[in-house]
This record gives C-alpha cells, sequence and structure tokens, in this order.
C-alpha cells in the first residue's frame, strides 16, 4: 500500500485558489467550518476570518479603547477557536454569537488585565512620591456607547435603578456578582437578588420585542 | 429569547447566556454588528501563523489513529461479538448475492484469512504468494462449510483472523504481501482486513435489519489516513493516467482528518486545486463500494472537474 501509492502529506498550503463565497448566515455553512476546524483544516479558519474577523476586531476595539489590545484579544480569540472547536455548540447560537461572545469576554479580560497593571503602577509611584494612593475610578472604560442603541440598553432603561445598575456593571463591564457585590457595597445576596430580579424583568421585557423592534 | 434558569446557575451564567442571546437577537433583526470593518489583513496572517504554531494544519482534534493490529484485533471483536448475537433465522438470511447468506459471507471471511495466512506462512525468499480473485478464491471453503453447523462457520473464522493476527504481528510491518489482487505489506494488509471486516459487519447489519454499530475514531483515523494514501492507486487502475493536481481531502466526524494529497508521477503536493469535504465513515464507504457517488454527501470547492474524475474512482480498490 505504502509503496505503491508513495506518502500523503498534511501540511499547510494555505486555502484553494477558488473559495464560494461564504454564506455568513447559513447554519449548515457553519457546522461544516467548525466541522473542517476539527479535522484540521486551517483553510476553514481563514474562512472564519474573513468572515468574522471584522466582527472580532471592532467588538475588541470597543471594549479596550485601544487598537493594539484589540489586535491581541482578536488573535486570542482565533487562535482559541483553532484549538478548541469542538467546544463550539452551534445549538446555543450561531459562530457568530460565539466569537462576538469571545470577542466581548476576552476583551474585558484586558481591560482587568490593563486596570490592574495600572492600578499597581499608580501605588508603586504613590509610593515612591510618599503620597497615598487615591481611589483608582479608572477600572474598565468599555466603550459601550454603540450598545446603548440597543434594545437591551433601551430595555435596562426600564429598569429600576438599583437593578439597572447590577446589570449595567456585570452586563456592560464583565463584572461577576461578587465584584458588583464589592463595587456597590451591598452583600453579595442582595447582588445576587438584584441580578436575578433584573435579568427576569430584562427577559420578560425583551421577549415581548418583536425582531424588528429590537434591532437598533 | 427565553432562556431557562437552571438549577445552580449563577447570575454569571445567566449573563453568559443573555449575551449569546442577545448577539443572536442582533442576529435575526440584521443590525449592527455588520457594520464593523474588517479586521486588518496582517492581523489575519500574524494569527493565522499563531494558531498553526499550536496545532498544526493536517492535525485533527480527537485520539490519534489505531494501530494496524489494535484496528484489526477491536475490529475481528466487534464482529465476532455481532456474529454471537444471531439466531439461525439470521444466519440464513441473504445476504450479499455473490455470498448467498449470512453464514456464507463469513465462510467467505474464514476463506480470506487462511489464504492470507498461507501467503504469511511462506518463507520470506518465496516473495509474495500469487494474486487471487477475492470472491471467487474462497468459493471452495462457502461450499465446503455450506452445509456444516454455523458454530462451525464462525468458528473457523476466528480461528483464521487469530491466526493471522499472530502472524502479522510477528512479521515485519513492511514485509511485502498479497492481498487478493492488491500488493501490499503486512500494515497495509491489517489495515484492508480491518476494512472488509467493518463493511462486512455493516453489510451483515443490514442483511438482517439491525443497526449499525459504529466504529471508534482511532479505527476511522486509520483507515481513511491510509485511504487517501492509496487512492492515486485508485485513479491509475480506473483511468490509466494521473488526475494531474492537488486536492485536500477534509474528512469531518470522529476519526476524520485533513490531508493534502498529490495526483501526480512527482508526487508533489502544491497549493490546493480542489477541496473535497465528507464525511469520514461516509468516504469509507464509497471505497467499499457500499455507497455510490451520487449517495455520498460532499462537498466540493475549487477544481470541480478534478474532484469528480477522483471520486469516481474511489470504489476502484474495493475487491467486493
Amino acid at each position: 500500500m505504502e509503496g505503491l501509492a508513495g506518502t500523503s502529506t498534511q501540511r499547510d498550503r494555505g486555502a484553494p485558489r477558488t473559495l464560494p463565497a461564504m454564506d455568513r448566515d447559513d447554519r449548515t455553512a457553519q457546522q461544516t467550518l467548525v466541522a473542517r476546524m476539527v479535522a484540521g483544516d486551517s483553510g476553514a479558519l481563514t474562512i472564519v476570518y474573513e468572515s468574522w474577523g471584522g466582527l472580532v476586531f471592532g467588538l475588541a476595539r470597543r471594549v479596550t479603547g485601544d487598537e493594539e489590545t484589540a489586535r491581541e484579544v482578536t488573535q486570542e480569540v482565533f487562535v482559541h477557536l483553532w484549538q478548541n472547536p469542538d467546544r463550539v455548540d452551534l445549538t446555543r447560537g450561531t459562530l457568530k454569537a460565539y466569537l462576538g461572545v469571545m470577542a466581548h469576554r476576552r476583551a474585558v479580560d484586558a481591560v482587568r488585565r490593563r486596570a490592574t497593571r495600572e492600578r499597581v503602577q499608580q501605588l508603586c509611584e504613590a509610593c515612591e512620591d510618599g503620597v497615598e494612593a487615591g481611589h483608582d475610578d479608572a477600572i474598565v472604560d468599555a466603550d459601550h456607547a454603540s450598545w446603548q442603541a440597543t434594545r437591551v440598553r433601551a430595555a435596562l432603561d426600564r429598569l429600576p435603578p438599583e437593578q439597572r445598575t447590577a446589570l449595567e456593571l456585570a452586563y456592560f463591564r464583565g463584572r461577576t456578582y461578587r465584584e458588583v457585590a464589592l463595587e456597590l457595597d451591598i452583600p453579595e445576596g442582595t447582588a445576587k437578588s438584584r441580578l436575578r430580579l433584573g435579568l427576569a424583568q430584562l427577559r420578560r421585557l425583551l421577549s415581548t420585542e418583536t425582531p424588528h423592534e429590537a434591532s437598533i | 429569547m427565553n432562556p431557562a434558569t437552571t438549577p445552580g446557575s449563577t447570575p454569571d451564567d445567566e449573563l453568559q447566556q443573555l449575551l449569546v442571546d442577545d448577539l443572536n437577537a442582533f442576529e435575526r433583526a440584521g443590525a449592527g454588528i455588520e457594520d464593523f470593518e474588517p479586521a486588518p489583513h496582517d492581523l489575519g496572517r500574524t494569527m493565522l501563523l499563531a494558531a498553526l504554531a499550536v496545532r498544526p494544519h493536517g492535525a485533527p482534534i480527537g485520539p490519534s489513529a489505531a494501530t494496524p493490529a489494535d484496528a484489526f484485533h477491536a475490529t475481528v471483536a466487534d464482529l465476532d461479538a455481532l456474529i454471537g448475537t444471531l439466531d439461525d433465522n439470521e444466519l440464513e438470511s441473504p445476504c450479499l448475492s455473490q455470498y448467498g447468506r449470512v453464514r456464507d459471507l463469513v465462510a467467505h471471511l474464514a476463506g480470506v484469512e487462511e489464504q492470507l495466512v498461507r501467503g504469511l506462512e511462506r518463507p520470506l525468499g518465496d516473495g509474495m504468494a500469487p494474486p487471487m480473485n477475492h470472491v471467487e478464491g474462497t468459493r471452495l471453503v462457502i461450499d465446503e462449510l455450506s452445509e456444516s453447523p454455523a458454530q462451525d462457520v464462525t468458528d473457523r473464522w476466528h480461528s483464521g483472523a487469530t491466526r493471522l493476527l499472530k502472524l502479522a504481528v510477528a512479521s515485519e510491518p513492511a514485509r511485502p504481501v498479497m492481498v487478493g489482487t492488491m500488493p501490499t505489506d503486512v500494515d497495509g494488509l491489517l489495515v484492508l482486513r480491518t476494512f472488509e471486516l467493518w463493511t462486512h459487519l455493516e453489510d451483515i447489519c443490514a442483511a438482517i435489519g439491525r443497526a449499525t454499530p459504529g466504529l471508534d475514531a482511532p479505527r476511522f483515523a486509520l483507515m481513511s489516513s491510509r485511504l487517501v494514501q492509496i487512492l492515486p492507486t485508485a485513479v491509475l487502475l480506473t483511468q490509466g493516467d494521473f488526475e494531474k493536481g492537488t486536492i485536500r481531502f477534509v474528512l469531518t466526524g470522529a476519526g476524520g482528518g485533513t490531508y493534502d494529497r498529490a495526483f501526480s508521477p512527482e508526487d508533489r503536493v502544491t497549493a490546493p486545486d480542489a477541496v473535497i469535504i465528507t464525511d469520514v465513515a461516509d468516504i469509507c464507504r464509497a471505497a467499499s463500494n457500499r455507497m455510490t457517488r451520487e449517495r455520498l454527501p460532499v462537498t466540493i470547492e475549487g477544481n470541480a472537474e478534478l474532484a469528480e474524475r477522483v471520486l469516481a474512482s474511489i470504489g476502484a480498490l474495493a475487491q467486493d
């Protein structure tokens, strides 16, 4: 068998010269792309990047407000996808949604890391200057101007203020419920309760909207 | 947009789901997040390099391929387990027309194992056994066993398969051998035997109306990688010449993989002229002549004519 046919090789030769236009909304096409990545086809990763790289990069840039960090986040997201394509569950949402969630999460992480670095740096500087470090409130500067136009933003505005504040911190700034509790100086149980009540109310508000109403 | 609150979920879980739902709602509304500019092109290249550094092109997610000996051993066990559950009526059920009944198919397998055992028992200096028609070469055994108790038939097959495995494991993997009319080596023999036993296991299940037990990923990985290696031979057999070009086979499903295969006398892989995307089990069935090209679900990108010519040859290696 070996001697007859020679050997096949497994190496990256790039994508084929002619690729069909990708129908980005086609669920079957997305499943095929994921299956191709599971099978080790880097050409599929290229197609995914060409289709949704702009989304990931754009989201990351909005959240981090920094082009270089957005590039790092984008690379992280696609490398993670290539390493773990079998974890993509297309029954929960589209590939675009998956990438959007990943981009958002990683961007928030990047902002947190940056904030931590800045806080440490400020503390050090303060120590060196012999001055007591002041309160650092520039923790996350996620640019959510665009999100404010979304239906979620509109629904949030209709919530009671204490629920809205908790959800804003969690949804737009990626805080966990424990961090929400710390930030608002309330018990964890109260934070949990506000988030749950807010989420339930938000769902009720959103579920009554039509897709058209949900558009921005 | 109605995510259920699962017991034990935290508000963080629910928020995560809400974000997923929100992005899905964006898509349903066809709004908003399509408006981003394309990502920087140089970033795509950097990303690809970083990605391929952690997992090379062609390396599938999942277990690695079985060894030929392990694959054959496991498939003998699978077939033996199936046969052990067959009642007399099932053993007498009509199966493939060239054999007759299920028990005749098992007798054919016994005949094949015995032929191959004889081949491996030849002293090395005697060279390979002569080519033999895969079906007709076992006719004497089928006839001899046609009236024997069914248990004798299955015992004879199992005994032959066990003996074959022992001889194969004791042989040099690269020792040339003849399987039917196909020259190969000992490892190739075991892969071909795995292919045939799996194929006939599915034939028996189809004949008696049982669900087909799936093959595990390591065996599919072994079988399909060997299949892709030998495909140029199939093209030569059916078309007398190579269809020149490189084809990327993307075999999906458990045990799949990605293979860039040259179809040229020089055996030189270039950038793929065509991409064939199909399920690993289905392409194995096509190679066994159990699935026609028309029924094979396949996506082709690039040079469709080249891909179709290769696909048309895929069953040429099947011997029955």
